[in-house]
């Protein structure tokens, strides 16, 4: 505190700058009101710089946060980080070791980054409450997997995006993707196989799930609403015959059918010709043929291949 | 210590009997006594013949396998081992209680052996094909088909029928080969044909002439020679079903038949399938089951298709669709790498012929090495064991 | 230590070398290794390795650091490390792998013939005397071409003798496996590198052939110049 100069000053005025300098000096609950703040002696000769006056601060709020407040009206919504506000020695920022981390104060770090003090669990707790009226119970049938499953085959899964910027927009929250197993929509051969040569590489044998990614909306209720005419649209055309689908030729089969087949024609040819069958030729002819289909559908290994051998044997009548 | 008899057969004195040699091998080499078996007749050999070396008289060998049969390596080998001996091995054992077992009057059964290369079929077959020999059978061999489809000597368009193709010099040098085979067994049946062949206006083969006669002249004559084939085919076929003969049908790398490649080329460098080759369908024809009286074995085998299709060597991949509907029903015989029993006494084979000669080889600790080494591959232990 | 000290004990070649300084040979006391001096060879062979422990060698060298085997070294029952020599000679540009194949056919080639003589051969006396293992062959034939002496040049006032000088072991093997190589090499094409090969270590077991040819044309060469001989020592 400089001294001040009396020189040429009425006492009055003295007292008057000394009682402001006391004032000053306390600078505790309440800032002196100024009204008029006098002028220092600038004159010529005494001419200075003028001192940037530092506009006296308030202490931290923090300081005289009660313990039990209510904290969710300190902070009711999502706010960038404000140091007098939050009653916690928070410390941000990498320095090297041995040093102590910045403080809170004036820590960019601390503002840079989200933080989610607008919902501890009181908060939460309130906007459940809130939101209870709105909800209903989980119904208390629905207690295993398989009954979901049961009664609610479809699934359908959509993403929401948070960002701590100021939009709440994201291109990638209209994306939908339905999910159903096959075994619950009930196709016989026929629509199933031709379901899924139009879905190709949609369904996953493994889990008999088929899956459909709707993207070509803007909007989520659109791409579901998409999502729902085209599974309509699929098992409706899976259940129509065209009259083409008749030239359905050996090459186009998905799988190995024995009846019909050039091997079922050729045992009918041998049989016809065979002076002495096997006693029990239905049984036998039957295990052939299961073993023909067998590594035709599930790929040739020396297990197939020797299950062949021994129906051949049989049905040839070279055994013992 | 081996003598050897005026008659060319190889028997053995028992080394431990003999003085002059008690010192000539080191005493930690092993060998098994029990490699060799006396029994020379295909047809009596069972079971307990299994792993056991049988040898074929020279006389046998120039008659069966002069026109192939026997692969490359294997006719060299046996000629610097001075004898043909082949191992008796579970297949063909297998394969000849089939055959003694086999209703004649039934339609014929089709055997296929299969298996990686080098694991023995061809050898299995050269086995059968005695067996055959032994047991009066009409032999019709094909000692390796690729040689047919990927090395042509000439392929002509056929006169007879559009659109597909002659071997003429494949078809004489069959002939030949049949010829050698079965010359006296042809001899002594005297067939005759069933129908007329022309030939061409002035040449023609009337029906009841002897085969010999069309045999003759396919030989003589390049340009009918592939067509004689096919006629010969047919002819002993009939004869079968009307029980003047039997016939044994055996042949090796049936699966090139259904080669999706061959080297023959049209004018306009499209390629030729192996389909389209008259002889193809002359053994097609034969190896259908729509007679009686003879069997078929057939071996299939990875190296006779392109190098794409080497995947696996199992039947129905190898056949490919076609190749199986035709042959379907057929047994399918494996012809497996080899046992222990089956190696060592093929080591001992080799130890006995003086063919392995590294005295460490001899030992326990070195067929345990050539076993691991080798895999127990029949071909593989044969080109480990040729440098040493 | 004194001139001829150091050749009564220490006969090698290298040592000679480095002390004497010979006109175009660079002086070394051993040749260029990735290895310390006293990085010891590895032992490979089984029955040497039992040998050694049963022996309590092994116990001693257990600390002692050992270079690593070389891929060519192995436990087979195949393994013969003059083969393995040979085969590293034979070999251009890498290729072990052919040119294994090709000295292993040289090999089979060997057997081949010998059977042929065996089988044809008629009394057991005969028969013992055939030689039917291609390694035991090889050995005796390269023994046979190994030269005794060989020739250096040494310039004298202005003229170059080719004087007779003795030969280390290493040198005697490697210019018999170098003359056996190039006799197989010839021009005549048809008769490829493994037949002419097998030929060659035939004749040269029976102390015949080119290359037994070209160490006693060596011999020869060296006798007409034994007048040079004191050159070796100025």
């Amino acid at each position: 505190m400089r001294p001040c100069d009396l020189r040429g000053t009425s006492v009055l005025l003295s007292v008057s700058v000394l009682f402001v300098q006391r004032a000053k000096r306390v600078c505790d609950d309440f800032r002196a009101l100024d009204l008029r703040p006098s002028k220092s002696n600038n004159m010529r000769g005494n001419r200075r710089k003028t001192a940037y006056k530092k506009t006296p601060v308030h202490p931290p709020r923090s300081n005289k946060m009660p313990v039990d407040q209510d904290w969710p009206s300190v902070w009711p919504v999502a706010r960038v980080f404000h140091p007098a506000s939050v009653p916690l020695p928070l410390h941000q920022g990498w320095v090297e070791p041995g040093i102590t981390p910045p403080g809170k104060f004036a820590n960019a770090e601390l503002m840079k980054i989200p933080n989610f003090l607008h919902l501890t669990p009181p908060a939460i707790q309130r906007q459940c409450e809130a939101l209870k009226k709105f909800c209903t119970e989980w119904p208390k049938e629905l207690d295993t997997d398989e009954k979901i499953d049961h009664h609610f085959p479809l699934q359908i899964t959509t993403s929401d995006y948070l960002h701590s910027s100021p939009t709440i927009r994201d291109a990638r929250a209209r994306i939908v993707t339905l999910q159903v197993k096959l075994s619950t929509l009930n196709l016989n051969s026929h629509a199933k196989d031709k379901l899924l040569r139009l879905v190709k590489e949609r369904y996953d044998p493994v889990t008999d799930i088929l899956t459909l990614v709707a993207e070509r909306c803007p909007l989520r209720k659109q791409n579901i609403d998409y999502a729902m005419y085209l599974l309509n649209v699929l098992v409706s055309e899976s259940w129509k015959t065209e009259p083409w689908e008749n030239e359905k030729s050996e090459a186009d089969m998905e799988k190995y059918v024995w009846e019909g087949s050039q091997s079922q024609r050729t045992l009918q040819q041998l049989l016809e010709r065979m002076p002495n069958k096997a006693p029990d030729l239905p049984e036998v002819i039957k295990q052939y043929s299961v073993n023909v289909t067998r590594f035709h559908n599930e790929g040739e290994d020396t297990e197939n291949v020797n299950a062949y051998k021994e129906s051949v044997i049989k049905l040839l009548g070279l055994n013992a | 210590m081996i003598r050897f008899s005026p008659t060319g057969t190889v028997f053995r004195v028992w080394r431990r009997f003999s003085s002059w040699s008690a010192n000539t091998m080191p005493i930690t080499e092993t060998i098994t006594d029990t490699f060799r078996t006396n029994e020379l007749d295909p047809m009596n050999h069972r079971k307990d013949h299994d792993g056991c070396f049988y040898s074929i008289s020279q006389s046998v060998k120039k008659q069966l396998f002069t026109g192939g049969g026997l692969p490359k390596e294997y006719k060299e080998l046996s000629e610097t081992l001075n004898g043909l001996s082949i191992m008796v091995r579970k297949p063909a054992i297998e394969l000849i209680t089939y055959l003694n077992k086999t209703n004649f009057d039934a339609p014929v059964t089709r055997y296929v052996l299969y298996g990686k290369t080098g694991s023995g079929k061809s050898i299995s077959l050269a086995h059968i094909l005695h067996y055959g020999s032994n047991a009066g059978m009409v032999l019709v061999h094909v000692p390796w088909v690729p040689n047919w489809v990927r090395f042509p000597k000439g392929c002509t368009p056929s006169v007879i029928h559009p659109n597909m193709y002659d071997h003429p010099i494949e078809s004489v040098e069959w002939l030949r080969h049949f010829s050698t085979q079965n010359g006296l067994l042809m001899q002594k049946l005297e067939l005759k044909t069933t129908e007329t062949y022309t030939w061409s206006k002035r040449e023609m083969t009337a029906a009841g002439s002897p085969l010999s006669e069309l045999i003759d002249l396919g030989m003589n004559r390049a340009k009918y020679a592939t067509d004689c084939v096919a006629a010969l085919l047919g002819e002993l076929k009939k004869a079968a079903v009307s029980k003047r003969c039997r016939v044994l049908v055996v042949i090796d790398g049936f699966n090139a038949f259904f080669s999706p490649r061959s080297k023959v080329q049209r004018e306009d460098k499209s390629i030729v399938l192996p389909t389209e080759f008259v002889l193809t369908d002359a053994f097609l024809s034969l190896t259908r089951n729509d007679w009686t009286n003879g069997a078929i074995v057939v071996s299939v085998d990875a190296s006779a298709l392109p190098l794409e299709l080497r995947e696996s060597p199992l039947p129905r991949y190898q056949l490919g669709k076609q190749g199986f509907e035709h042959l379907d029903p057929f047994i399918p015989i494996e012809v497996p790498n080899y046992s222990e029993k089956e190696f060592h006494s093929q080591i001992d084979y080799y130890i006995e012929r003086n063919w392995l000669q590294q005295p460490k080889a001899r030992t326990d600790r070195g067929r345990a090495e050539l076993s691991f080494t080798s895999g127990n591959h029949p071909l593989s232990l044969m080109k480990l064991v040729a440098p040493y | 230590m004194s001139l001829s000290g150091v050749l009564r004990k220490l006969p090698s070649f290298n040592a000679i070398h480095c002390h004497l300084n010979f006109v175009g040979r660079i002086a070394r006391q051993q040749p260029y290794s990735m290895y310390q001096p006293f990085v010891k060879e590895p032992t490979y062979n089984i029955e040497k390795l039992e040998q050694l422990i049963e022996s309590g060698e092994a116990k001693k060298r257990e600390f002692v650091p050992v270079k690593a085997a070389r891929s060519d070294q192995n436990v087979s029952v195949f393994h013969d490390e003059l083969t393995s020599k040979f085969i590293n000679m034979v070999m251009e540009k890498g290729h072990k792998e052919i040119a294994t194949k090709l000295v292993e056919t040289a090999y089979m080639k060997i057997k081949q013939m010998q059977l042929a003589k065996y089988y044809k051969a008629t009394t057991d006396a005969e028969r013992a005397e055939i030689e039917l293992n291609p390694i035991v062959i090889f050995h005796k034939a390269l023994e046979n071409c190994k030269p005794v002496l060989q020739l250096t040049p040494i310039k004298r006032g202005g003229a170059t003798y080719q004087v007779p000088i003795p030969i280390t072991e290493n040198r005697a093997r490697f210019l018999a496996m170098k003359w056996m190589i190039l006799e197989s090499r010839e021009k005549e094409r048809k008769v490829h590198f493994p037949e002419r090969l097998a030929y060659e270590l035939l004749d040269a077991f029976n102390n015949t052939g080119k290359v037994v040819k070209r160490k006693q044309d060596l011999h020869k060469q060296c006798e007409t110049n034994r007048a040079y001989a004191h050159y070796r020592w100025g």
